[in-house]
């Protein structure tokens, strides 16, 4: 029985990653609320980049001395006590471990490129203040999520970002639909959230704690017994990891809870690259990967969690195919993405997870700020792409950073994405879940997974035909002036397609010769897995290759696909395309696809509107009016009633009075003697009228 | 029979109950405080008849504390009612209705 | 034989006394002339003295006669004279109703009363065999010594319902 020597290392330094985006939220929302349109615009924007900049620098030196430490070693720090009530203990604490560190290195170096290309981004905006205070908020908060060391503080690092989200996806919020796109999104998170909060209850009422390296040490020695603990036939492991899933569903967008995720795109684009696509939705992966040493006692959690990481990928994809909105397309990519990422926290492939996260991090982050460099071209006016095209000419730069981004989701080698969506297809074929392998589960998530893949190359083509290449749809008048973004835009995107390049080879694995870093330095943080392995059809090696080649295909595949079917939108001609072609024969899927499956109708019907109603008519005519008002109502009326009642009593005769003197005594005596300490003359009454009773019997 | 302590106990009570009576059923105020007054006196009367066959002086001395605050009463009571019957012309309680809501 | 008709003489006193305490009580309350109640109130009172002899009591006997029948049934005759009773009108029937009630609760509480006197322990007290005379040396002696404060705090109370008399009883002023 092997324990793993972990040590914990206390060090002093990790309260200043969280520390400087919260002082950047103090400044900028003090400056915002005593000087409103005066606070000058510099300070806002270096302020608030120079903080995300600060904690980036302590993040990535903290990163680098982690690595050079022995493998077992973690940093932890206690900042304060928080709440602490008998057995319950939650501190204000972080944990600084390989996944924290990575974690933390994405959030700052994509969130420091997203604030310096937001300056560009919000220049012309009045509200400029309050966009950096709510950015740097969300930044404070999601360092404490990665960084907690107890699922309650992370939890409200969960719930800050939550906030965050709902404020800037609403920034506009004059705009009645934007601001109900911000609602939408924090309603449908928060049905996410009570099922997190279920999770954090069955592990507190199981394990007596709530803080993560007591649980994990707990699991750790003993864990034949919690691998059998179960309530109801149910084991608490698949419980808690269920419910916890319940949570990423909702804060990550998987189904059913992704439908707030493509209205999200009402906010601002650097709050939909930071927040829908590098930072907050990758919130829920993390979890299940700072939780697997939960997960692995449960099979089955991991396998809904696969299931629905794989549907969701693909279905989101097929939504994809026909969406017109320059960022909702990219929206539904991230969903799709997304679902990977739980299909490999599924197949017990945590550190591929989290890899890909790494990588869609950058591409994902580089399409959404390129979109936004579009939508300022077009000066917020235009953002349906079928009305643009060609704007490689416009915008050149814009489209070389893009370009890369995309071959990268595509998953063309040798760019970040195929790296990192390779192993993942690879660990689904290859699972070492016992459950999927007992369904033959894994074959099929494979094939959904490279289905899936087959439509991310084509929707992502078909994105960047109708935006970028071929001719302009774009009228005279506008054309004129389009023109490339300001350099605070361009830059940060030219470092987050050298990220998407080069990001990929810290994942290099085996079979390519590589050492797979990434994966081996993630190690430490997850819990032990039983290796992958492929059920040999033919050797291991030949079965790597095969997979790698279908892969690929499969990118090539859809690129090839769109093309075709876009070609007049590259070369005019006189016919419509086949993709229109496609579309008109196949109207019914076509319309399905292009209302999202009419989900969102659906929700609101079956959902929605009876709870609406419901509450006006239930909770609010009956129960409120009728029955808490009543109540309330009939108190005071009880009072009057007993006041008019007892006032006849006081009517000013003394003789009246003079009577209740004279009664109160007299029960005062009878109290008395019949049950008080001076008591026992009412006992010798009866005993002397007993006696009389007998004596006169007895005359008789 | 020779006359024991219960014999003036019961006599107090007597005497009390008659004094309650009076305070319950008359509607003059002075004919109440006299018989106040006998309520009084019963009392007293039954210390004494306690101190004598306790055999120390503690009820007489008791006695006489309660008649002169007796006096005291009867001065304050009566010149009570000499102020109601100087307002209301009357000294009927059941008129005197004035300490009501 | 002395013992008896000491005591016989002893018993019938007090069984002379009482009747007559008894009956002046009753015409008291009874009486509907205020006069008649108060003059019977006094003979109440010389009767209760007697009493007080009886039970060796003679310093409070006088107390009695000089304070209870002299000072206080001067004091309320003196008021009756002052206002002028009249007679009375007949009572609503929802007073006599109470009334009625309350003299009924009245007279059981007497009963009780009565019955639970009777039953104190006979024969063994104390004072039965050397009883202590209420002289005035005695009284004085304890008076002073013992209940010394009580004593004192009664004077505070004579100087209190002094002031007060004399605030209630004054003349009422003349309104212009």
């Amino acid at each position: 029985m092997a324990i793993e020597l972990i040590r914990a290392v206390d060090v002093n330094w990790i309260a200043f990653i969280v520390l400087f985006p919260f002082l950047g939220f103090l400044f900028n929302g003090l400056g915002y609320l005593v000087f409103r349109e005066r606070f000058p615009r510099w300070l806002s924007n270096w302020s608030a980049c120079l903080t995300i900049a600060a904690s980036f620098i302590f993040a990535a030196i903290g990163l680098y001395v982690i690595s050079q430490e022995p493998e077992d070693v973690y940093y932890v720090q206690k900042v304060f006590t928080w709440l602490s009530v008998g057995d319950f203990r939650a501190d204000f604490g972080f944990i600084f471990d390989h996944l924290s560190a990575i974690m933390c290195l994405v959030v700052t170096l994509v969130g420091l490129l997203i604030h310096i290309y937001a300056t560009g981004y919000m220049g012309h905006d009045p509200g400029y203040a309050r966009f950096f205070t709510y950015m740097n908020l969300f930044m404070f908060m999601m360092l404490i999520l990665v960084l907690a060391d107890n699922i309650v503080l992370l939890f409200v690092g969960w719930e800050g970002v939550g906030l965050c989200s709902y404020l800037l996806i609403g920034f506009w919020y004059e705009d009645w639909e934007k601001a109900r796109a911000g609602l939408k999104a924090f309603i449908v998170n928060r049905i996410g959230d009570f099922g997190f909060l279920l999770g954090i209850f069955t592990l507190f009422l199981f394990l007596h704690t709530v803080e993560l390296v007591p649980m994990k040490s707990w699991i750790a020695e003993h864990s034949g017994q919690f691998g059998h603990l179960t309530v109801l036939g149910v084991k608490v492991a698949t419980l808690a990891g269920i419910f916890l899933f319940i949570g990423a569903c909702g804060k990550s967008a998987q189904i059913p809870l992704y439908v707030w995720l493509p209205d999200a795109m009402a906010g601002p684009t650097p709050v939909s690259a930071l927040i829908h696509a590098a930072t907050m939705v990758t919130a829920g992966v993390y979890m299940i990967g700072r939780m697997s040493f939960v997960y692995v006692h449960s099979p089955v959690a991991l396998a809904v969690v696969a299931v629905i990481g794989a549907l969701t990928a693909l279905y989101a994809g097929t939504i994809g195919l026909t969406q017109k909105d320059i960022k909702r397309v990219l929206a539904y990519s991230t969903i799709s993405q997304l679902g990977y990422m739980f299909l490999a926290m599924g197949t017990m492939a945590f550190a591929s997870g989290i890899f890909h996260l790494f990588t869609h991090a950058f591409f994902k982050a580089l399409l959404f700020l390129g979109a936004g460099s579009v939508i300022v071209a077009y000066h917020h006016k235009e953002q349906d792409i079928t009305n643009m095209g060609g704007l490689s000419r416009y915008l050149p730069w814009t489209h070389r950073t893009v370009l890369i981004a995309f071959l990268a989701i595509i998953g063309i080698p040798p760019f970040a994405g195929f790296w990192s969506k390779d192993e993942i297809l690879f660990r689904a074929f290859a699972s070492s879940n016992q459950v999927l392998h007992k369904y033959h589960l894994n074959l099929l998530l494979w094939a959904i997974a490279v289905t899936a893949a087959l439509v991310t190359a084509i929707y992502m083509t078909r994105w960047m035909i109708l935006t970028f290449w071929g001719s302009s749809r774009t009228d005279e008048e506008t054309r004129h002036h389009l023109q490339e973004s300001p350099n605070s835009m361009i830059i940060p995107l030219g470092f987050l397609a050298a990220g998407s390049l080069l990001a990929g080879f810290l994942g290099v694995p085996a079979f390519f010769g590589g050492s797979n870093w990434f994966e081996h330095f993630l190690e430490p943080a997850f819990a032990a897995v039983p290796p992958a392995e492929i059920t040999g059809i033919l050797n291991e090696e030949f079965m790597e290759l095969v997979l790698v080649l279908m892969s690929v295909a499969a990118a090539a595949l859809g690129l090839l696909i769109a093309t075709a079917a876009y070609f007049d939108k590259l070369f005019p001609a006189e016919k419509p395309g086949l993709a229109d072609r496609i579309a008109d024969k196949v109207k019914p899927l076509y319309q399905l696809s292009y209302n999202k499956y009419y989900v969102d109708e659906i929700y609101d019907y079956t959902i929605v509107q009876p709870t609406l109603r419901g509450s006006y008519y239930f909770l609010f005519r009956f129960f409120d009016v009728m029955i808490i008002d009543g109540f309330v109502n009939g108190l005071a009326a009880l009072s009057a009633f007993t006041g008019r009642l007892l006032r006849r009593f006081q009517n000013g005769i003394v003789s009246n009075y003079l009577f209740f003197f004279v009664a109160g005594v007299v029960l005062i005596i009878f109290y008395m003697g019949a049950v008080g300490p001076t008591g026992g003359w009412a006992i010798t009454l009866k005993a002397l009228l007993k006696n009389l009773l007998s004596q006169i019997k007895n005359l008789r | 029979m020779i006359v024991g302590p219960q014999h003036f106990l019961v006599l107090s009570a007597v005497l009390f109950g008659i004094g309650l009576l009076g305070v319950l059923v008359r509607r003059n105020a002075v004919i109440i405080l006299m018989s106040i007054e006998l309520m009084l006196n019963s009392g007293n009367m039954a210390l004494v008849a306690f101190a004598r066959y306790w055999g120390n002086l503690t009820g007489q001395i008791f006695a006489f504390l309660v008649m002169v605050v007796a006096a005291c009463e009867v001065a304050v009571g009566l010149a009570i009612i000499l102020a109601l019957f100087r307002n209301k012309d009357t000294v009927d309680v059941d008129k005197i209705n004035i300490m009501k809501w | 034989m002395p013992g008896n008709i000491a005591e016989a003489i002893y018993s019938l006193t007090f069984y002379g006394l009482a009747l007559i305490a008894v009956v002046a009580a009753l015409i008291v309350i009874l009486a509907r002339n205020v006069v008649i109640s108060a003059i019977w109130l006094v003979v109440c009172f010389i009767a209760v003295a007697g009493v007080y002899a009886l039970l060796k009591a003679p310093f409070l006997m006088a107390v009695q006669i000089l304070v209870y029948a002299g000072a206080i049934m001067v004091l309320f005759v003196m008021l009756i004279m002052l206002m002028d009773i009249g007679r009375f009108e007949p009572g609503t029937a929802w007073q006599t109703l109470v009334r009625s009630v309350s003299a009924a609760i009245g007279l059981v509480i007497m009963m009780v009363f009565m019955i639970l006197l009777s039953l104190s322990k006979r024969g063994a007290w104390p004072g039965l065999e050397k009883p202590e005379p209420g002289t005035i040396e005695k009284i004085g002696e304890v008076l002073f010594t013992k209940y010394l404060l009580p004593f004192e705090v009664l004077s505070l109370l004579l100087v209190a319902a002094v002031v007060a008399v004399l605030y209630l009883a004054r003349r009422p002023e003349e309104k212009e």
